[in-house]
This record gives structure tokens, sequence and C-alpha cells, in this order.
């Protein structure tokens, strides 16, 4: 009766379910969010997903965390480390799947805490491996999956937006306006065009495009921070050796030789690639 | 005689494949307070698909697997010994 091997995307629904367990018995608030917490009616296709992701709301995260390791779960990549928006922390366990923890929303210039609260405002509940599961409500759902495909450089399309009902489109670009995140938005469902002047314009064409090298993405990132703060923020880190993959690169905890060697060829990558960007600009101009 | 009415735990969660679009005859079911984790596969899934239905004990089972028509071989102690297991289990548990 006991099952060595469950298929991941089985494993997925029951680890949604444990994680709704772990908010519950902490009081966390939290979305489900992507995978089995969308609508069928929003998916092409059957459930494939190998991870459960979680919008938490920020103000409850330490204590959901701290929640989660009492249950047997470890910090795997940390936010810092997890994603260039820095938006999600990635738990693994030895029963569940991983679990990707979303603090923010990459997307919206509105702050984390009243991004959460907006969409928890119109939250719903979905049997998730038959728990009751808070998850999005519909124009949240087609917004988020929108905001996951703009950063998606073109691999994952708006599904959710094709399959969306008319009658809910207006209510969709509506929280897009209220979340500020009308620019990823947009980038998701292929009308950046009409946003060339907004701020966030650089990072979302960059995201939405098919995938360039770093130096694009460091540029695009440094063109949309908007304060000298973020900007040092932003150099800061493109020059940060990511200790995490260099961990799952290496199979092993890298050492301090490890780190000064990745920190070395780092900085030479980034040299190429400016005299890369550097010969084609000179190329176009010429 | 009557037999011992059944109720699922209330610390599980279960997936059928029919929930992931698969039409084989299996759920996968997870202990949340034990993190273990089962799978019931053919007339065992069938005995789950009617406890969760609400068919709470043996004869009820039974029944309905007679109304459906269909023949299960439950093994040497029967359906009874069946709920026993997924009893010890954690899986159900008595009506009190």
């Amino acid at each position: 009766m006991l099952a060595p091997e469950v298929p991941v995307w089985a494993l997925t629904h029951v680890t949604h379910a444990a994680l709704q367990r772990t908010a519950d018995r902490v009081g966390a608030d939290v979305l489900h969010i992507k995978g089995p917490s969308t609508l069928q009616s929003l998916r092409r296709g059957r459930h494939d997903s190998t991870d459960a992701d979680l919008l938490v709301r920020p103000a409850h995260l330490a204590a959901f965390i701290a929640g989660m390791q009492e249950d047997g779960w470890e910090l795997f990549t940390d936010f810092d480390e997890g994603s260039p928006f820095g938006h999600a922390a990635n738990f693994i366990h030895p029963s569940w799947t991983y679990a990707d923890i979303h603090r923010a929303v990459p997307g919206p210039l509105a702050a984390p805490d009243a991004v959460f609260e907006r969409l928890w405002g119109s939250r719903m509940t979905l049997p998730i491996g038959n728990r009751h599961c808070t998850v999005l409500s519909l124009p949240a759902q087609v917004l988020m999956q929108a905001l996951h495909s703009a950063r998606s450089h073109g691999l994952e399309p708006a599904d959710a937006w094709a399959l969306c009902p008319d009658d809910h489109r207006d209510a969709v670009r509506a929280l897009a306006a209220e979340l500020q995140a009308e620019t990823a938005f947009a980038a998701g469902i292929g009308e950046l065009d009409a946003h060339s002047d907004a701020p966030d314009h650089a990072l979302w064409a960059y995201w939405s495009a098919p995938e360039g090298d770093r130096l694009d993405e460091w540029q695009a990132r440094l063109r949309s921070a908007s304060t000298f703060g973020a900007k040092l923020s932003v150099l800061r880190q493109a020059m940060r050796v990511n200790r995490t993959h260099l961990r799952l690169r290496l199979e092993r905890e890298p050492s301090r030789g490890d780190v000064a060697r990745e920190q070395v060829t780092r900085t030479a990558h980034a040299v190429r690639s400016v005299v890369s960007h550097l010969f084609r600009r000179f190329g176009r101009s010429s | 005689m009557s037999r011992q009415p059944y109720r699922i735990s209330p610390e599980l969660a279960w997936v059928d494949a029919e929930d992931g679009g698969r039409h084989d005859h299996v759920v996968w079911i997870a202990r949340l307070d034990t993190a273990e984790l089962f799978e019931l596969a053919g007339s065992a899934w069938l005995v789950w698909s009617l406890l969760t239905d609400g068919f709470t004990d043996a004869s009820a089972i039974e029944h309905e697997i007679d109304e459906l028509e269909m023949t299960v071989d439950f093994g040497e102690g029967g359906l009874d010994a069946f709920l026993v297991a997924l009893e010890a289990q954690g899986l159900i548990e008595r009506e009190s």
C-alpha cells in the first residue's frame, strides 16, 4: 500500500494541501498560485506541474516559513538567489515536491503588501488534493499567468488571457492598472509597444523577448531601477557570485576557492559581454 | 448484523489519477500529519472512491459494487480486512 513513487504532478496537488495545512496551523494568509490552483477553464491541457507555488502575505512570511520548517521543510534556494526578481524562495521536503514561496509578484509597481491585500480581498477557495485551499479570483489568475508569461522570454504563452471569457477581460485590465502592473501585463499579452514611455518598459522588453545575454538583462534592470540606491544594488548583484547556482553546478558546497574562481570567471564573462555589445553597436552604426 | 461504519481521517489529502486528466484507476493519498504517502489501485481504488462518495461501511460498499455489476476479489480477509488495514494506516477511522 505504501507508494514509493508518486507522479510529480500528483505530488504537487498534495503538496499544496500540506502547505495549506501549515498556513492554517500558524495562521498565515497564503494564496496558492499556478498549477492546480488555476481553474481548468484557463488552462490548456492537463496538469503537469512540478512544484507548488504560494504567495504569502509579507507580514506573515516569517511565521509561515518557521511553520514550514517545523513541518520538515528545508530552505533550498533563498529569495536573493532564486531569481533575478528576488521574489521567491525554494524549499524541499522528504515527502513532498518543491515549494516555491513567493513574497512578491514580479510585475506590479505597487508595494508587495498592497498587492497581496488586493488579491486576498478577492480570493476564493478551491479543493486541491481534496483540501480547501485559498486561491486567486479568476481575473487575478489570468493576470498572474500573463505576468509569468511576461518574464518567460516568449517561451510560455499567456494561455489564461487567451482563454479568458470576454466579460472578464475588463476586470483583468482593471486589476493590472490597480496594481500598477500595466507594463508587465502588456508584455505578457503582446501589447508592450503601447507602453514604450513606461519606466519599466526596458525591463519587460528584455524579459518578454527571446533570451539575450546577461548584459542585456543587467542593462534592462539598471534602466528600470528608479533610484540611485536601486541602481547601485543592481550593480552589486550583477557582480556577485550566486552560491546556490554554483552549488547546483558543482553538486557540493562551494569552497572559498570555488567562489573566488567563479568571481574571476564572472568578471571575465562580463568583460566579454561588454566587448561583444560594443562590436554589435559599432556594427549597427557603421 | 450491522457492520462498523468508517469515515475518512481528517488529516488527509488525496488525488485521483482522473484529477490530473489520466485514466488509470489509481489514487494517491497523503497523511498530512505524518507526511506518509500511499497508493491504492484497482479494487483498492474502487473501495476508496466509494468511501469518499459516502458509502461508509462494508455492507454499503458491497451493495454498491453489486449494483455496479462488478466482481471484486478482496483477498483472504475480504473487504472487512481491507478496511481494517486502511484504519491501521490511519487513512480511515471508525465513526464514534
